[in-house]
């Protein structure tokens, strides 16, 4: 049979007692969330624009920006039309009045 | 792009007034930043209220911070910890808070999230971590709930990473002795650790 020295005994229960609060430690001293309200006024206090890192993260790929650029331009295409439809119809009101007139006169 | 800034390109930009560059700081360590505080105050008000003035104080002074080969989250500990000096300095002269209403729920008040449900033996582990010396409290907080190395402590507290190890085993002897002085069948000095024998 192994003897075990008591000095050495004592090494080990030393060892595992340290180990059990020490995992004791890791299972007490978890992170906890802040927050979010308060991440976000403090983020807006600081920074003054809290949307804008969403926004940064959106259009920071390529081909989302691309998207979002073309988005702007159809948006900005469809006002166009829309103005110009309503400009021609505007104008050849005019111009059926202007024909109507003399023929009533 | 504003976030793949490093923290030295984003620490630059900021220094020149750039508030979206130190926006991109601030997402990276509020959390963490918060975390350090609120198991140094022990609670959620102390917590946001400390956090608040470590980023105001961050922002105001960042035009003069100087590179000395320290990153930028060890001067943002720094601060922080001299705030929670300073509160605890004056919270001993007031003696408000007892160490009772630490890290506990009043009954009947609607918690909000971050609050964490504790059991009998972690208030009990806290309260004694609470009474270990400051830089003790600091170096466990850093270890275990920001998870950082031995040299990133040692780095935020000024210390080789020696001294840090040595510390940390100087440490968990302090609290196993005060628990087996306090009561030697204590189950957090139970072989398996576990909560539930």
């Amino acid at each position: 049979m192994k003897y075990e020295w008591p000095w050495k005994k004592q090494k080990i229960t030393l060892e595992k007692d340290l180990s059990v609060v020490e995992k004791r430690l890791a299972d007490t001293l978890q992170p906890v969330e802040p927050r979010p309200e308060f991440v976000q006024e403090l983020r807006a206090k600081l920074v003054g624009k809290p949307e804008r890192q969403k926004f940064s993260v959106k259009i920071g790929n390529w081909q989302q920006g691309l998207l979002v650029a073309g988005g702007v331009v159809s948006f900005f295409a469809m006002v166009i039309g829309g103005i110009r439809v309503v400009a021609s119809l505007l104008a050849k009101d005019n111009q059926q009045k202007a024909v109507d007139k003399p023929a009533s006169a | 792009m504003v976030l793949n800034y490093s923290d030295e390109d984003a620490l630059a930009r900021a220094a020149e007034g750039d508030s979206e560059a130190f926006g991109v700081l601030y997402d990276r360590y509020v959390g963490r930043i918060y975390n350090y505080i609120y198991y140094r105050t022990g609670n959620t008000h102390d917590a946001e209220d400390l956090t608040s003035r470590v980023f105001t104080r961050a922002m105001k002074h960042i035009p003069n911070y100087e590179d000395r080969g320290v990153p930028f989250s060890a001067w943002l500990y720094r601060i922080a910890h001299n705030l929670v000096a300073n509160f605890h300095r004056d919270n001993s002269r007031k003696q408000i808070v007892g160490l009772d209403e630490h890290y506990s729920i009043p009954a009947g008040v609607e918690q909000p999230e971050s609050v964490v449900v504790r059991s009998e033996e972690e208030e009990f582990l806290l309260s004694l971590v609470e009474k270990l010396p400051d830089d003790r409290q600091q170096l466990l907080i850093l270890k275990f709930v920001d998870h950082l190395s031995n040299s990133e402590i040692g780095e935020i507290m000024g210390r080789t990473e020696g001294a840090i190890k040595s510390l940390y085993h100087r440490t968990l002897l302090a609290l196993r002795d005060e628990v087996r002085d306090l009561d030697i069948n204590h189950p957090l000095l139970k072989k398996n650790g576990s909560s539930s024998e």
